[in-house]
């Protein structure tokens, strides 16, 4: 049925992604453990730090290799940065939360703006040239890991927090998108991006980077796709889920479809996680401890020019010869 | 001098103490490591039990934490244990430091020694530990942390001085937070020799913390500096109010004469926002609260319910129950003011009147403000006069009969502390009297805390 | 009695200095203000608005407080007490200065130093970890202080995962 899936002019897929991208930073967000590139082969809770477990009495010191990284990559996609920005916290209780709240940027995000150019000659999709607009980027910091076992009786959640205070850069892009050819184009562009920029490995597999999706038909409300591990899910989560709201919608059933809520992949299907009622106040608040970033004008030029070529331009150039 | 006694205090007397007025909770039972030629060897302090220590337990006064042992010293007992003091124990307190008589502790209420204890008069809250080991002699100083008044209104009680210095002098990095905007550490003691010297030793930039005050502004303010005989004093308008107990209107005037004898000068000042301090400090306060508390869910450290982590579907909620009444007050106050709804009428309306509190100040003193870039008003004030408390201390009693009439009548306890709180100034609470519970605030521009520490030393 | 009022902002101001002790004994002892009256902790409790049972029950959830076994009674009267008092902003005046912005709230610098492009290559190339807060990684056991852990893994027992709102 997914591989069927086809997209009618009727039916207008509107999608947006949400893209969090680890950082390879030597060391954390708010503290200086280590920042592992080898997660899976490590000892749980071996890279953290007092900071990292949420000990009482400990505080956050801002990494400001973070900031070299996120202009790296805010410069390529054009975007404009902030010159002051700031951190906020964002409250949900989760067992790989040690802190209770995760420290993002919410009022005075890092970046606004920017795009990036699909084509089809370089990317291969439907039309000539197409923009993705980029809404915001965000510093934030990482959860840590969790490891279900269910014994039968009940789920016990084994929790390792080596990855928690991570840095991650969130992309959020406005919702641009029509079809699956673009998707699966931005999402190598900006994978090659990364890496190209050696600021992440970029790998879905391990992690490293995580896609969220957002799309409606026709103006119904948004619904947001969350777990999606790897590039098929996240193209087979969109058809299934567009066949999905497509098969309502013709059928007149259309309640379900007014509210937004969060649906998560199965591997063959999207189930429902959260509709709006249940949905999480997340109180975001500015942190009263951690500085403003306040940037000298000096240092977007000062980076710019530290930059490699970008991809896009290499394969121009090397198509004009 | 540090009190000699304390050193090899009889432990008969620490116990019999102890057992009377309930001030610490946990004491240390290792003998006191002589040592020489550093700057406070042979002084004996105590700590507020929200300050961590590797050798003592940190709890908080708190269920959460009952048996947490730090693996960490807090900056502040790293810079004593390195100056040579002993540490005697860490004191009670009101959970989490939330509130003002010293009544919400798990270990209980701590009794005000400057009474006989069949009394069961308050401490004043939340350092009351701290006060009540000051008042015994059982330590020469004491660190306390104040957020609202928590120095200050426990020394008030005491008739012994407590100092909130600037917020950013001393580090905050090991003191668990309450809210982090308005957290200081502070010190309390019977003599101001003593507590010039634990400010010096204490007085340092700590990377550790985001919010310490850094080098080059304490240089800046070190430029500002002007040792001065005859200050220009102020006495608020705001501060005169009904509530007032008759007896500082005994002691006030001729207090207020001897600076006049003495060659200061004396204004009225109206500063109209310190009205408004109140209802500013418990938006702010209990919102910081509720994200701060929110690490305490028993996973990783701390005390765990023995059988679930997981309620009517609220993870943690199990174990978070045990959090005590007035801090489970404050954290869903402060959840319904960091909701999305009531955000922006309180949080930020909150955050925006705090700016104009600090204008404000800034308009009124002479030594200008490092941090808001004021110049300082050339025709300023150098330190203002502010009652500490606008109540004697009560019986336990009639205090917790009050609270539960409501909330608002304790926290009114903080009126006279809490703007200064709000614009981080020094603020040193000194008795009127001796023995006496009666007190008077020292506050001076943000920074200049010398002045504040040279002026009480002269009239000392 | 105009005073009483909400407090307008803006009008700090320093009177002329006093000359003698009598005008100083005569301005302390007209009292300005009563606290109970300005912040209206003294109404009936009949008079206050309660907030809706469905309000608190999702501020008990947005605590991590459980929902059963609780007086939402008493919860409610709390908090419309605690509002009374806390909502006493809402007809505060702004001073209006070019622009008062929430983040000047914070006792720090208003104007941080600005970071320049050296500064931050400078900082990034100084790390350095402190074994003293748990930064050398393997320098303590994150799990030595929980209640409960499995093979270096922090335990949350979910109980049935189906049951979480």
């Amino acid at each position: 049925q997914v591989q069927s899936t086809v997209f009618k002019p009727e039916y207008a897929l509107k999608c947006g992604l949400e893209i969090h991208t680890q950082l390879n930073t030597g060391n954390k967000l708010f503290s200086q453990s280590t920042n592992s590139a080898t997660p899976l082969a490590d000892v749980p809770n071996h890279h953290t730090s007092f900071y990292d477990v949420a000990l009482p009495g400990t505080q956050p010191v801002f990494n400001l290799e973070a900031i070299l990284f996120a202009m790296k990559l805010s410069l390529s996609l054009n975007s404009q940065v902030n010159m002051v920005s700031q951190f906020d916290r964002k409250h949900y209780f989760y067992g790989d939360q040690p802190q209770g709240y995760q420290v993002t940027q919410h009022y005075r995000p890092f970046a606004r703006g920017g795009k990036v150019n699909l084509s089809r000659e370089l990317d291969g999709i439907d039309e000539s040239s197409k923009d993705i607009s980029i809404a915001q980027l965000q510093i934030e910091q990482d959860t840590g890991k969790s490891h279900y076992t269910d014994t039968g009786k009940d789920v016990v959640t084994l929790v390792d927090l080596n990855r928690s205070n991570v840095p991650l850069i969130e992309l959020v892009t406005n919702p641009d998108f029509s079809d699956i050819k673009q998707v699966k184009a931005f999402i190598k562009k900006y994978q090659n991006l990364v890496r190209h920029l050696h600021i992440s490995s970029g790998d879905l597999e391990t992690g490293a980077m995580r896609v969220d999706v957002n799309l409606s038909i026709n103006e119904f409300a948004r619904v947001e796709l969350k777990n999606l591990p790897n590039t098929s899910s996240i193209i087979n989560a969109i058809k299934y889920e567009y066949q999905r709201q497509v098969e309502l919608i013709s059928r007149g059933e259309t309640d379900s479809l007014l509210e937004p809520e969060t649906r998560g992949w199965t591997g063959s299907s999207t189930v429902k996680l959260r509709s709006k009622e249940t949905t999480i106040d997340y109180r975001y608040m500015p942190d009263p401890e951690l500085p403003y970033i306040n940037l000298a004008p000096d240092i977007i030029s000062g980076v710019a020019a530290s930059m490699p070529e970008l991809p896009d331009d290499i394969m121009r150039m090397l198509m004009q010869k | 001098m540090p009190l000699k006694r304390s050193l090899k205090q009889p432990l008969q007397r620490l116990s019999d103490l102890q057992s009377k007025y309930n001030i610490f909770t946990s004491i240390n039972t290792a003998a006191n490591k002589e040592q020489t030629n550093k700057p406070l060897t042979n002084y004996v302090a105590s700590i507020k039990d929200n300050i961590v220590t590797k050798d003592l337990p940190t709890t908080c006064a708190s269920h959460m934490l009952e048996n947490f042992k730090s693996p960490y010293d807090a900056t502040v007992v790293k810079l004593l244990k390195q100056a040579g003091v002993h540490i005697l124990g860490k004191t009670n307190l009101d959970e989490f430091g939330m509130g003002s008589g010293g009544i919400h502790s798990i270990r209980g209420a701590v009794i005000n020694p400057l009474y006989p204890h069949e009394q069961r008069m308050i401490m004043g809250g939340s350092s009351s530990g701290a006060a009540a080991s000051v008042v015994c002699d059982l330590v020469d100083f004491a660190l306390g942390t104040d957020t609202g008044g928590s120095v200050r209104l426990p020394a008030c009680y005491g008739s012994i001085l407590g100092f909130k210095p600037s917020y950013g002098r001393l580090s905050r990095f090991g003191v668990i937070a309450y809210a982090q905007s308005l957290d200081t550490v502070g010190i309390l003691t019977k003599k101001i020799d003593v507590l010039r010297k634990v400010f010096q030793v204490l007085d340092k930039y700590d990377a550790k913390d985001p919010t310490s005050l850094n080098d080059e502004l304490r240089g800046l303010i070190e430029k500002n500096m002007k040792a001065k005989k005859s200050l220009k004093i102020g006495i608020v308008k705001e501060f005169n109010h009904e509530s007032l107990p008759n007896e500082f209107h005994q002691l006030y005037p001729s207090f207020l004469e001897k600076l006049v004898n003495l060659g200061h000068e004396i204004y009225p000042v109206s500063i109209p926002s310190v009205k408004n301090s109140l209802p500013i400090y418990y938006t702010l306060s209990p919102a910081e609260a509720a994200s701060n508390l929110s690490r305490y869910d028993g996973i990783r450290y701390g005390y765990r319910d023995s059988k679930l982590d997981i309620k009517d579907g609220v993870l943690f909620a199990p174990t978070r129950f045990k959090f005590g009444r007035e801090v489970k007050n404050r954290i869903i106050l402060g959840n319904y003011n960091l909701c999305s709804d009531a955000f922006k009428n309180n949080f930020i309306k909150a955050e925006k009147l705090r700016v104009n509190l600090i204008d404000e100040f800034d308009r009124i003193f002479k030594f200008p403000n490092v941090l808001t870039d004021s110049k300082g008003n050339p025709e300023g004030l150098d330190i203002l006069l502010v009652p500490t408390s606008s109540k004697l201390p009560e019986t336990i009693k009639k205090f917790q009969e009050e609270e539960s009439k409501s909330p608002a009548n304790s926290y009114i306890n903080d009126v006279f502390t809490v703007p200064m709180s709000l614009a981080g100034l020094p603020t040193l609470s000194m008795p009127l009297k001796e023995k006496t519970p009666i007190g008077v605030q020292i506050v001076g521009q943000y920074g200049d805390d010398s002045t504040v520490l040279d002026f009480v030393e002269s009239i000392s | 009695l105009g005073s009483y009022r909400l407090a307008s902002t803006g009008g700090a101001k320093i009177g002329k200095k006093f000359e003698t002790m009598d005008q100083i004994k005569a301005y302390l002892s007209e009292p300005v203000w009563s606290v109970h009256e300005y912040l209206g902790t003294n109404v009936e409790e009949n008079t206050l608005r309660l907030p809706p049972v469905e309000l608190v029950k999702k501020l008990l959830r947005l605590s991590g407080l459980p929902l059963e076994g609780v007086d939402i009674e008493a919860i409610q009267m709390q908090l419309a007490k605690q509002l009374s008092f806390v909502n006493r902003l809402h007809n505060i005046p702004v001073e209006d200065r070019t622009s008062v912005e929430g983040y000047d709230a914070r006792l720090m610098p208003r104007q941080t130093t600005k970071l320049n492009y050296r500064m931050l290559l400078d900082a990034v190339k100084h790390q350095k970890q402190d074994a003293d807060i748990g930064e050398v990684s393997g320098s303590w056991t994150a799990t030595g202080l929980a209640a409960e852990s499995k093979n270096g893994y922090f335990v949350v027992r979910e109980g049935l995962l189906k049951n979480r709102k």
